[in-house]
């Protein structure tokens, strides 16, 4: 690995031209929105996406760093079963795009939207629905943004460690940072990491880690703030393709190396990798997590939640919604939904044929999230092209950037359209919104990275929290307001905080009963189902005891917020009023 | 009221895009739980084995995830293809907005 990186200028050169790419597309789309309205162009793109566009900003942002190091990292530890747990990505396409795609686009064009929040306060006429959904986001969007900022600027540091100037930055930054912290001002909190020294075996330490955000802080929020929806999606495009170009270069050339170390890949490589213990190394996969398992197969319930988990969440994620407002019409639609199949084909599959293929050719490793970058050294240096690395390192480079820039101007949308435009200055000119909106999403995303200065420890676990906690606050609302006339804004409000609440209670629990950040597990029920034995009957006892045998109070948070979600909506809806007529005139019927 | 209710409801039909949209959601849901019913009962039945058993392959890909995982994608794909290409219906998504709608907004 040092090897190859004290002669990785090529990979650098190869990365570089990337991110040249990257703001020249930013640029050109910033010179696109000259001529348009700006709230319009700079939030939506002026609702014109076509096929390609449509199809890979979907794929991109919904693809983060999970899929490109948190996944690999699991496929390493657990083997083949992962093909499994990731395995309704077969049907992500279809059910995340076809479900409210065509809907949601329709209201949108109906309300003038260009927000979630905006679709909802229209068909609902409720300026608080509007408000919470606003804020649901903002909360949610601001904890994911700071996981994203850690995993760009923890890629950019394998890429850059061996580089001199990169070095001397680091110094630099360190030694500066000693002389803060030593102040004992507030500063520390933020400036007493960046001092501390590489841990034993790390190439780089915390002050190569801010280096790291501080550029990668750079890249990002500049081109998202200059060039805006149109900039976000064209820069989607083309990390879209760095992704599976990415993953279709490697798969063959695992396989070729894994046939090189003489392994018979018919029956070896199943062997020896399908069977791999579980250990505690990721809780990624601890909802209820695969440590659950005897033999090394994933829990049935856990493969159960993962199959809705997929599918259903990337349906209701506001940023994905935003994007189902912004194509151009169904027949864009339709094909998108089949290229975004293919995509997801080219790449998630090969993902777990590749990191298998990575525990026979790099077994010992320790830090198995390093293993996509080791992989991509490997490999490279094993064809002897250098180059390429440059190429397989861009990639989940490229997948972090494609979310992070979508999740920016998500927050930025929200407090600018949402908020300042509807409750403070209704009469705000299209000059002041301008000014406020880059404005905004610069200090969101500087923001962000001050947060991610001390990097929070449980990366993965933020994502899944803030990626079902959107997905449990929005599923049933957004879906009952686009499919049932008879759904009001009273079940809309009860079951979007009802699913928040839930969510936030069972991670809470999880977090009092265990010390960290996840749910609560089954052992966790059976331990307070022991601590009320004595107060109820041996009746009672024995039925929650076969409930939790069931397995059933181990399903992923996700599906238990939106089973009470569903639950609270019918029941609401059923004892309160009707929605006024003309809306459901609006929104359900035409005229004959 | 009553009288304005039935003026309405022959004035107006259901929104043919919310019926194509609603016809297509349901389809969705049908295709993704036969999906769930043949994958994870054929990856547990073939794949959850104890420990230290012989596992059988096909093409070095362990038999219960080519039979439970890869074929069904595939065979997703081509789902996929039809839905999209010969199933959804290409409904036009302009506004559909009327005047004697904000009458009735105003109403």
């Amino acid at each position: 690995m040092d090897k190859f990186f004290n002669n990785s200028n090529a990979a650098l050169l190869t990365f570089a031209v990337y991110i040249l790419a990257v703001f020249l597309l930013a640029i050109l789309s910033g010179q696109f929105r000259k001529k348009k309205s700006f709230l319009s162009e700079y939030f939506l793109g002026s609702r014109s996406l076509g096929m390609w566009a449509f199809a890979l900003t979907f794929a991109a942002t919904a693809s983060s760093g999970g899929s490109f190091i948190g996944f690999p990292s699991l496929v390493y530890t657990h083997g083949w079963s992962l093909a499994l747990w990731i395995g309704s990505y077969m049907l992500v396409p279809l059910v995340a795009m076809g479900l409210f795609s065509k809907r949601i686009n329709q209201f949108a064009r109906k309300s003038g939207a260009i927000t979630v929040p905006d679709i909802l306060l229209d068909r609902f006429k409720s300026p608080t629905l509007g408000l919470i959904s606003t804020v649901l986001i903002v909360f949610f969007m601001i904890f994911n943004l700071i996981a994203q900022f850690k995993a760009g600027s923890v890629i950019l540091q394998t890429l850059l460690s061996e580089i001199q100037l990169f070095q001397n930055a680091e110094s630099t930054v360190q030694s500066t940072a000693e002389a803060i912290a030593k102040n004992g001002s507030v500063l520390e909190y933020f400036f007493g990491f960046a001092a501390k020294l590489p841990e034993a075996g790390q190439a780089t330490g915390p002050a190569g880690y801010i280096v790291c955000l501080l550029v990668f802080t750079l890249t990002v929020v500049i081109y998202t703030t200059y060039g805006g929806f149109r900039a976000v999606v064209w820069t989607d495009v083309l990390q879209g393709f760095v992704m599976v170009g990415g993953i279709v270069v490697m798969l063959p050339l695992a396989i070729w190396a894994v046939n090189e170390q003489g392994f018979d890949l018919s029956s070896q490589l199943a062997n020896q990798t399908s069977d791999l213990k579980y250990s505690s190394v990721n809780s990624y996969t601890t909802l209820p997590g695969p440590s659950d398992s005897m033999n090394g197969f994933l829990p049935f319930w856990l493969a159960v939640s993962f199959f809705f988990f997929w599918t259903f969440a990337s349906a209701s994620q506001p940023s994905n919604m935003v994007r189902m407002m912004a194509f151009k019409d169904s027949k864009t639609l339709s094909r998108a939904i089949f290229t975004v199949s293919v995509y997801y084909s080219l790449i998630y599959f090969p993902i777990v044929m590749i990191f298998c293929c990575a525990r026979v050719l790099l077994p010992d490793l320790q830090a198995s999230d390093r293993v996509m970058p080791e992989m991509a050294a490997l490999l490279t240096q094993m064809i002897e092209m250098p180059w390429l690395a440059g190429l397989l390192v861009a990639a989940p480079f490229a997948a972090v950037m494609s979310t992070m820039d979508s999740f920016l101007l998500m927050i930025s949308s929200s407090i600018v359209r949402d908020i300042y435009h509807k409750w403070i200055n209704p009469n705000a000119s299209e000059k002041q919104l301008k000014k406020l909106t880059y404005m905004t999403t610069l200090l969101v995303g500087f923001g962000a990275a001050v947060a991610a200065m001390n990097p929070p420890q449980f990366l993965q676990d933020i994502i899944v929290f803030t990626g079902a906690g959107l997905a449990t606050c929005f599923l049933v609302p957004v879906a009952f307001a686009l499919y049932w006339p008879r759904f009001n804004r009273q079940a809309a409000i009860a079951s979007m905080v009802g699913g928040f609440l839930i969510h936030v209670v069972l991670y809470a629990a999880g977090w009092l009963l265990n010390g960290k950040m996840g749910p609560a597990t089954a052992q966790n029920y059976r331990q307070i189902l022991g601590n009320y034995q004595d107060s109820m009957s041996e009746g009672w006892y024995q039925f929650f005891n076969s409930v939790i045998d069931t397995g059933l109070p181990s399903l992923h948070p996700f599906l238990i917020g939106t089973f009470f979600s569903f639950v609270i909506a019918i029941f609401v809806c059923y004892c309160t009023r009707r929605p006024e007529r003309e809306i459901v005139l609006k929104y359900f019927y035409v005229k004959k | 009221m009553a009288q304005q209710q039935n003026e309405h409801e022959d004035q107006y039909e259901f929104d043919p895009v919310y019926l194509n949209s609603l016809r297509e959601a349901i389809v969705i849901l049908i295709i993704f739980f036969v999906f769930l019913g043949y994958c994870i009962p054929v990856c547990f039945y073939f794949g959850n084995r104890p420990s230290g058993d012989e596992v059988p392959s096909l093409f070095g890909i362990p038999a219960w995830c080519f039979w439970g995982v890869l074929v069904p994608w595939i065979v997703a794909n081509f789902v996929t293809a039809w839905f999209c290409f010969f199933y959804m219906k290409n409904d036009p998504l302009e506004s559909d907005e009327d005047p004697d709608l904000d009458q009735v907004n105003q109403s």
